[in-house]
């Protein structure tokens, strides 16, 4: 039976001011792209309202790991009073957006991907296997996804020119 | 690390740590994460949130570093870091100038302990009771005799780190006046002091005698 377990859990980011949707958007696409992830986009909604546009997006970007093992991942990227605004930068006039916007990453670990042990006897098998023979291999791939979506907020953090906090001393 | 802990109990409630000057962002998260790791914590990033406005920057960043002492027992750790309308400075020290942040710097310290013993016998009333009559008058059982202690203590010391590095701020750019300076500014303020009383009393003395 396919199990899939919380590693990355609710890590949030938010930030108010200038940016450019669009870029933002594509540093996200082009990021998992890089990584080798395949793409799914589930949920976009788009409202526009007096205070501006309300964006609502779902990723689910997947990638599989091993026969075993898939990662998945589901970014929540709320988009809020956005307005579009003119920046004059080297005597050019450049359209950015300016708002509120929230992201939330969640980072997961599925287990019997193909769901092939599903059955009871094979089910037990699996998870003795899982958890004292092939331990390393979970906890590589756990790393594997907190270090991707660390990279990944990073680059974001970077982009928007944000007060980084790193986890070297 | 488990998630879903059954019992929490906070420790250490919102003790705050009050800054107002130039800094340097990249150092303070070096020390923090330097005094985290000597304590045996786990580095983790809960959450960012940045605003920029027309008075500077406003970041909060939260972090909540957590240890494993046994199966069943977490510390963990919640330090806000909230520094607000930042600026960027150039200031300069020992001749050489560097940039800095200026700006408020507010952490907060909550610190927990997470258990997971409901359901254990270990949370059974009358062994409850025994435990904790034992722990109190006869002998502290050392696994759990110590936690609130020790986490307790483990904020001290990131505390103390950071309190440490902020200060030390202030003395590189020389806002932190030595003792010896104060003993010495002591002393000319008394020799002026001393030199005019001299004086009114050579006037007042002048006078007596005219």
């Amino acid at each position: 039976m396919p199990e899939r377990t919380l590693v990355v859990d609710h890590l949030k980011f938010s930030y108010e001011g200038v940016f450019s949707a669009a870029e933002l958007y594509e540093i996200i696409s082009s990021f998992f792209f890089e990584k080798g992830w395949d793409w799914y986009e589930k949920i976009n909604q788009e409202q526009i309202t007096p205070e501006g546009k309300q964006m609502h997006i779902i990723f689910e970007p997947w990638k599989n790991v091993s026969d075993y093992y898939k990662l998945t991942t589901r970014i929540v990227f709320n988009l809020t009073d956005i307005k579009d605004i003119e920046v004059e930068h080297d005597g050019k006039q450049i359209k950015l957006d300016h708002g509120l916007v929230k992201i939330t990453f969640d980072g997961y670990v599925n287990s019997d991907r193909k769901k092939k042990w599903t059955k009871p006897f094979y089910w037990l098998l699996s998870m003795i296997m899982e958890k004292y023979f092939f331990r390393q291999h979970f906890t590589k791939f756990e790393d594997w996804i907190k270090s991707d979506l660390d990279d990944l907020l990073h680059k974001i953090k970077t982009y928007l020119n944000v007060c980084k906090y790193s986890y070297q001393t | 690390m488990n998630n879903i802990h059954f019992e929490k109990e906070l420790i250490i409630n919102n003790r705050e740590l009050n800054y107002k000057g130039i800094f340097r962002p990249d150092e303070l998260f070096a020390v923090i994460n330097k005094a985290i790791e000597s304590r045996g914590y786990e580095k983790r990033e809960k959450k960012t949130e940045e605003t920029v406005s027309e008075t500077g920057k406003m970041t909060l960043i939260e972090l909540r570093p957590f240890k494993e002492k046994t199966q069943y027992a977490t510390f963990m750790i919640n330090i806000k870091i909230y520094l607000n309308n930042l600026t960027e400075v150039a200031e300069k020290v020992k001749g050489e100038k560097r940039l800095f942040q200026n700006g408020d710097v507010l952490i907060t310290f909550d610190a927990w302990t997470l258990t997971d013993y409901e359901g254990r016998w270990g949370l059974k009333p009358w062994v409850f009771f025994a435990k904790s009559l034992i722990n109190k008058f006869l002998y502290k059982i050392p696994l759990e005799g110590n936690f609130k202690g020790e986490v307790a203590t483990d904020t001290a010391y990131i505390y103390a780190h950071i309190k440490k590095l902020l200060n030390s701020y202030k003395e590189e750019i020389g806002l932190v006046v030595s003792e010896e300076e104060v003993k010495q500014r002591m002393q000319e303020e008394m020799k002026k002091e001393m030199s005019e009383l001299n004086i009114d009393n050579k006037e007042s003395n002048n006078n007596l005698s005219s």
